[in-house]
């Protein structure tokens, strides 16, 4: 057994109650998940928050990857919190790319002309620069965005094309697409209506 | 002379190609002013496109997340009855306590 704080034990299980340490097996392994879930929440959520831009989906998407790291977690112990990163970005991506946030998207002038219909965030969330990002980065295709965000987090190209389910060699092909896109709105952003408070 | 594309370059730029790869665009720049125009211009649309994205990263970041809502009991059900995946992450204790901690009610919500 190693000596890290988070040293992994692999065992099998047949779904036949066995008992470890005195206590059926399920109820053994649910504590431990629960023990995961509690310390790696916060941490999960901000990445989440991050990409997505929203407390409500990410609050939503997290649920959906402890809920994999409990179905089928990954083989080995290395970097756990890299793998819910991972899962999360996945799942991030599916969330920015479903129904709802295309019509949000189709929708967004409703935000700017009705500020008070936009959910409120934290004071720091609410800061008009942190908000024009935010705009901007709604504007942009789920794959660009994500891998602007994940670079600037500094994920790797491998890690990158993992998360969009790309080659890594077309990551930096998107990432040029994304750096002038997200630049061309930023200007168009600037350029808009000067009383645009949130 | 073949000219790389630009994702290459930007990979480059980015660190992320293999040392030899590298090797090989960084000879190319030293005899390419085109790639080199076009290597500036990546350059700097990554460093502004870093400086807008900062203060949104760090507001990200410290966005107080309240405790994690009490884990859907219900989704247990949805497990996979057996399998091997089973991980446990936790350190092995010598000394588990003895007796499990009763769940929260599932009253909340
Ligand atoms: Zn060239």
């Amino acid at each position: 057994m190693s000596q890290r704080p988070c040293a992994a034990v692999l065992y099998k299980w047949k779904g036949r109650e066995r008992l470890v340490d005195g206590r059926p097996e399920t109820v053994r392994r649910t504590q431990e998940f629960e023990e995961l879930y509690r310390r790696y929440y916060a941490q999960v959520v901000r990445h989440l928050m991050y990409l997505v831009g929203e407390r409500t989906v990410a609050e939503e998407v997290v649920q959906d990857v402890f809920l994999k790291l409990y179905t089928t977690p990954p083989p080995r112990e290395e970097n756990l919190l890299g793998w819910l990163y991972l899962v999360g970005s996945r799942l991030a991506l599916n969330a920015l790319r479903g129904e709802k946030r295309r019509r949000q998207r189709e929708e967004q002038w409703v935000w700017r002309h009705y500020p008070e219909v936009v959910p409120l965030e934290e004071a720091a969330m609410r800061q008009a620069a942190v908000q024009r990002v935010r705009r901007v980065l709604e504007s942009l295709r789920p794959r660009e965005r994500l891998a602007l965000l994940l670079r600037h987090a500094g994920f790797t190209y491998r890690e990158i094309a993992e998360a969009l389910g790309v080659a890594p060699g077309s990551v930096g092909t998107i990432l040029v697409r994304a750096q002038k896109s997200f630049l061309a709105r930023y200007r168009q952003e600037e350029g808009g209506t000067e009383d645009d408070l949130f | 002379m073949i000219c790389f594309d630009e994702g290459r370059l930007l990979a480059y730029l980015d660190g992320q190609l293999s040392p030899r790869e590298s090797r090989e665009v960084g000879a190319h720049l030293a005899a390419c002013p085109r790639c080199r125009d076009v290597l500036a211009g990546l350059a700097a649309a990554r460093e502004e496109v870093g400086r807008l994205l900062s203060p949104y990263h760090s507001a990200a970041l410290n966005l107080p997340v309240p405790r994690p809502p009490a884990w859907p009991r219900a989704a247990y059900a949805g497990a996979p009855k057996t399998g091997k995946g089973v991980v446990s992450w936790t350190e092995n204790k010598k000394n588990p306590p003895a007796t499990p901690k009763k769940p929260p009610k599932s009253s909340s919500k």
